[in-house]
C-alpha cells in the first residue's frame, strides 16, 4: 500500500496527529508513506526513511527552475494535459486552470494508491490531480476547513466531493458539517479521533486538600479562534467571586496584543502568564502541577491538548465547539458551556472551585480511564489502517 | 487666539511673527482628527510644516500650510540627495550635529541615507515647536530639542498609549526615557491622560483637548421609528472596535424576538472571525456590511438609522459618536476610554461597560423603546453637548493656549 500525505508542510511536533500516523504506516509491513509539502520546513519531524517532496512554492531563484523542470520531466505531457482539461471540463478558468497546474506538479509524478489531503482546502484546485496519477483520493477535515472557511468561500468543496473516495473527519460534529456542506453521501465519511500516547500522558495523584490559587492552563496558539478572550472575560468574573488562581497560556500568536489589552483592562495582570511556546517535557511539566485545564474554543475541530490533560488528570472545562464536547463529557469526564458566553464558563468554573474534593477526584479518575480505552494511539491505528482497506 | 513669537530683525527692531508649528504624522494627510487639528491651527493663524511621506496628492486651501513631503523611489532619492547637499552648503553647524547624533554620514550606507532623508525637511526648516502625532515616533525626534532647542509637543492618542506598550516592553521602556524629555503633551481625553502618567507624562504638562466639530446646525427633525430597530456603527475593522461584543449582543436581541438590523460602515474587508460570528450565531440576513464611505454619505446614513453603537474596548474619543450627536442620532456607547467623558448614561446617550454583551443588549432595548418625548429630550441634550464642549472653537482655543505655554516657557 502506498500512501501520499498532501500537507501544507512538513509536521511540526504540535501535529502529533499527523506524526503518529506517519509513524506507524510506514512501519507497515509492505506499506509506503510519502509526504508531499507545499512549504518547507525549518526542522521537518519525519522517520528515517520517509520520502518527502516540496512543491515548486518552496522553492526559488535557479533551485525553482531546476525543481520546475524536474517536476515538469517526470510527470510527463501527457498527464500534465489531462489535469488540464479535466479542470477545463470543470469549468475552471485559464489561470485558476494555470495555478492548479502550478500547485499540482510534484504530485504528478507521485506512484501511490491513496493520495491524501491533510485537509480539506488542501484539496481546492487539486480535485482531479488523483484521478489522473491513477490514486483513489481521501480528505481530512479537521475544524477550520469545513467550519469557517467555507463561510467566506461558499460552494467551495463543491468538486471535491464529487472526486473523493473517502473523507476523514476527527469528530460526529465534523462529519455534520461536511453533509451540511454538501457531501452527497455519510457512506463515505470516516470519524477517526485523535489519540494521546497514553504512555507518555500517565495521570498524576491529585493532591490532598484545596488547591490555593487554583492553577489554571490553556494550551493553544493566540488565535481568535480559541477564545481566549472570552476566557480573561470569565475569569475577571472568577476573580470577582473570590476564587484565588492563576492563569497560564503557553502558544504564540498574532492575538498576542489584544490579550495583553485584555488581561490589563480585566485587571488580572498579577493573575495571567503568557508563557509563550514551550518544548514538550515543559508543557508535560506544567500539565502535572494543573488543577483546572479551560479550553473554551470558538471553534475546534477536537483538540489533543483536551485529551493530553485529562490523561495527565486535570480537571477540563471546554466549551461545545464542534469535537470537544466529544472529547469531554459534560458532567461525566469534565464540563461543557456553550461558547462565546462568558458568564457561563464563569459560574462553570467557580462551581468546580467550590464542589467536593472527591467530586473532582473521581471525574478526574473516569476521564483519565476513558482517555486511555478510548483514545489510544493503537485503536487510531487500527482505524487507519482499515480507512484505506 | 493667534500665538507670536518675538523676533529680532537684521536691523536690530524687535516684532512679533506667528509661530511656526511643524506637524509630523508619518503620512499627509493623514487621519481625519490630525487634518481636522491642522486645519484648525491654520486658521488660527499658526503657520503649519507638515513632514512625512506624500501618501497622495494634497492641497490645503489655507497658505499657512505648508507641505515638505518625502517623495517615494528615484525620485525621492533625488529630493533627498538635493536637500542633505543643501543643509551641507547653507547650515553646516547643523549637517554636523545631525552627524554627530546619527553615528553616520548620509552617504555610508542605504538606511543611514533613508534617516538622513527622513530629518533633513525639519533640520532646514527648523520649527518653533514640532508636534509628533503618535507616539511610537516619539524618540525618534527628541534630538531635535537636545540639538536645536526646538520644543516638542506629543499627542497621546488610541493604541500608541492605550495597549502597545502593554504588549511590547522595549516600547514601555523606551515611553518611559523619552516622555519626561517632552515639553508638553496633547490628550485626546482624560482617559488616555492618566494612561500616559504611566510612561512619566507629568501630569502639568498634560492637556486635555476635546476634538472639535463645526458649530452643528439647527437638530433636524427625525423620521418616526418603524418597527424594526435600525442599528448603525461605523470604524474600521478592528477587534479593539469590539463588533464581536456588538454580534454577541445582536444574537441575544435576535433570541428575545427583537426586530432590528444593523448596517455596519467599517473600511476594508470584514475579517474571517467576523463573517464566522455573524454565520454562527445566525445573524447573516440582519447585518449588512459596507465597506467604506465618503463623510457626507456616512452623515446621510446616520439620518437612515435610530441608533449609532460604538461597542468599543478602546478609543480615545470616537469621533463618529460626536457626529452622530450633533446631528441628532442617539448614541449607545461602551465606557472606553474618554468616552464617559462625552456621554451621561440616561442624559445624552447610553454607557455600557465595556466587554458586556448583555449591558450592551439592554441599552439598545432601552433606547429604542424609550417614548419620543424622551428620546427627543436625549438627542437635544447630545446636540448641547456637541455645542458646550466639542467644538472646533474650544479646540482651536486649546492648541492655541498649548502652543503658548510651550513656546513661553522658552
Amino acid at each position: 500500500m502506498r500512501i501520499a500525505l498532501v500537507l501544507a508542510s512538513v509536521p511540526g511536533y504540535s501535529e502529533t496527529f499527523f506524526r503518529s500516523k506517519i509513524d506507524f504506516l510506514s512501519g507497515m509491513p509492505g506499506w509506503k508513506v510519502m509526504v508531499l509539502a507545499d512549504r518547507k520546513a525549518t526542522t521537518p519531524l519525519l522517520p528515517e526513511g520517509i520520502e518527502l517532496h516540496y512543491g515548486l512554492g518552496a522553492w526559488s531563484g535557479v533551485t525553482f527552475l531546476k525543481k520546475l523542470i524536474q517536476y515538469v520531466w517526470a510527470a510527463g505531457p501527457i498527464k500534465i494535459v489531462r489535469l488540464l482539461a479535466a479542470n477545463r471540463a470543470s469549468g475552471l478558468g485559464w489561470r485558476m486552470n494555470v495555478s492548479s497546474l502550478y500547485r499540482s506538479i510534484h504530485l504528478l509524478s507521485v506512484r501511490c494508491d491513496w493520495l491524501h489531503f491533510g485537509f480539506g482546502t488542501m484539496a481546492i484546485g487539486r480535485e482531479h490531480v488523483a484521478a489522473v496519477i491513477g490514486a483513489r483520493m481521501a480528505v481530512s477535515f479537521r475544524g477550520f476547513d469545513i467550519c469557517i472557511y467555507p463561510v467566506k468561500h461558499p460552494g467551495c468543496y463543491r468538486l471535491t466531493w464529487t472526486c473523493t473516495d473517502r473523507v476523514h473527519v476527527i469528530s460526529d460534529d465534523l462529519r455534520q458539517a461536511v453533509l451540511a456542506n454538501g457531501c452527497p453521501s455519510s457512506d463515505q465519511i470516516i470519524k477517526i479521533t485523535p489519540a494521546i500516547d497514553t504512555h507518555v500522558f500517565q495521570p498524576v495523584r491529585m493532591p490532598e486538600g484545596e488547591p490555593h490559587p487554583w492553577r489554571m492552563l490553556t494550551l493553544a496558539r493566540l488565535h481568535w479562534k480559541k477564545g481566549l478572550e472570552y476566557t480573561l472575560e470569565a475569569l475577571a468574573e472568577v476573580q470577582r467571586a473570590g476564587i484565588s488562581f492563576t492563569y497560564t497560556v503557553v502558544g504564540e500568536g498574532e492575538e498576542y496584543e489584544r490579550l495583553m489589552f485584555a488581561v490589563h483592562q480585566l485587571g488580572l495582570s498579577d493573575r495571567v502568564i503568557f508563557a509563550g511556546k514551550l518544548p514538550p517535557e515543559a508543557v508535560r511539566e506544567l500539565l502535572r502541577s494543573t488543577d483546572l485545564y479551560l479550553q473554551y474554543s470558538i471553534q475546534e475541530g477536537f483538540c489533543n491538548a483536551v485529551l493530553e490533560a485529562q490523561a495527565m488528570g486535570c480537571l477540563c472545562v471546554v466549551s461545545d465547539a464542534e469535537g470537544l464536547a466529544e472529547n469531554v463529557l459534560h458532567g461525566m469526564t469534565g464540563w461543557v458551556v456553550p461558547r462565546r458566553q462568558a458568564a457561563r464558563l464563569a459560574d462553570q468554573i467557580v462551581a468546580v472551585c467550590n464542589s467536593a474534593q472527591a467530586a473532582r477526584a473521581e471525574m478526574v479518575q473516569r476521564a483519565a480511564k476513558r482517555i486511555s480505552g478510548e483514545f489510544s494511539l493503537d485503536r487510531q491505528r487500527h482505524e487507519f489502517v482499515s480507512f484505506y482497506q | 487666539m493667534a500665538v507670536y513669537r518675538k523676533e529680532v530683525s537684521r536691523a536690530g527692531s524687535v516684532f512679533d511673527r506667528p509661530i511656526r508649528l511643524a506637524v509630523f504624522s508619518g503620512v499627509i494627510p493623514s487621519t481625519t482628527f490630525i487634518e481636522q487639528m491642522i486645519k484648525v491651527v491654520a486658521r488660527d493663524g499658526i503657520e503649519v510644516l507638515l513632514f512625512g511621506t506624500l501618501h497622495e496628492p494634497t492641497r490645503y486651501p489655507n497658505p499657512r500650510v505648508k507641505i515638505f513631503s518625502n517623495r517615494p523611489g528615484l525620485a525621492g532619492m533625488a529630493q533627498g540627495l538635493g536637500r542633505i547637499l543643501w543643509l551641507l552648503m547653507a547650515r553646516y553647524s547643523h549637517y554636523r550635529k545631525l552627524k554627530q547624533h546619527l553615528g553616520k554620514g548620509p552617504f555610508s550606507d542605504s538606511a543611514s541615507f533613508s534617516k538622513w532623508q527622513k530629518v533633513v525637511p525639519v533640520v532646514l526648516h527648523l520649527p518653533d515647536v514640532f508636534h509628533v502625532q503618535w507616539a511610537k515616533a516619539a524618540g525618534d525626534w527628541i534630538f531635535l530639542r537636545d540639538l536645536f532647542g526646538v520644543k516638542m509637543v506629543l499627542s497621546l492618542r488610541g493604541a500608541h498609549i492605550n495597549y502597545s506598550p502593554l504588549a511590547n516592553s522595549a516600547l514601555a521602556r523606551q515611553y518611559r526615557e523619552v516622555f519626561p524629555k517632552y515639553d508638553a503633551f496633547h490628550a485626546v481625553s482624560k482617559a488616555i491622560a492618566r494612561e500616559a502618567e504611566r510612561y512619566g507624562a507629568a501630569a502639568e504638562k498634560i492637556s486635555v483637548i476635546y476634538s472639535g466639530l463645526p458649530e452643528p446646525a439647527n437638530l433636524p427633525e427625525r423620521s418616526s421609528r418603524t418597527g424594526v430597530i435600525r442599528l448603525l456603527a461605523v470604524g474600521r475593522i478592528h477587534w479593539k472596535k469590539g463588533y464581536h461584543v456588538l454580534l454577541d449582543a445582536l444574537a441575544s436581541l435576535m433570541a428575545e424576538g427583537n426586530q432590528f438590523r444593523l448596517t455596519l460602515i467599517a473600511r476594508g474587508e470584514m475579517t474571517e472571525e467576523l463573517a464566522y460570528q455573524i454565520h454562527q450565531l445566525g445573524l447573516s440576513p440582519l447585518v449588512h456590511h459596507i465597506p467604506g464611505l465618503s463623510h457626507r454619505e456616512v452623515l446621510e446614513q446616520m439620518r437612515q438609522h435610530d441608533l449609532l453603537v460604538l461597542p468599543s474596548l478602546e478609543e480615545g474619543i470616537a469621533n463618529v459618536a460626536l457626529e452622530a450627536m450633533s446631528v441628532g442620532l442617539p448614541v449607545v456607547s461602551t465606557d472606553c476610554g474618554g468616552m464617559g467623558e462625552v456621554i451621561e448614561d440616561g442624559q445624552n446617550g447610553w454607557l455600557v461597560p465595556v466587554r458586556d454583551a448583555a449591558g450592551l443588549k439592554r441599552a439598545i432595548e432601552r433606547a429604542s423603546t424609550l417614548p419620543a418625548e424622551q428620546l427627543d429630550a436625549v438627542r437635544k441634550e447630545a446636540h448641547k453637548t456637541i455645542q458646550l464642549r466639542f467644538s472646533d472653537r474650544l479646540a482651536m482655543a486649546g492648541f492655541s493656549e498649548l502652543y503658548r505655554k510651550v513656546i513661553e516657557c522658552a
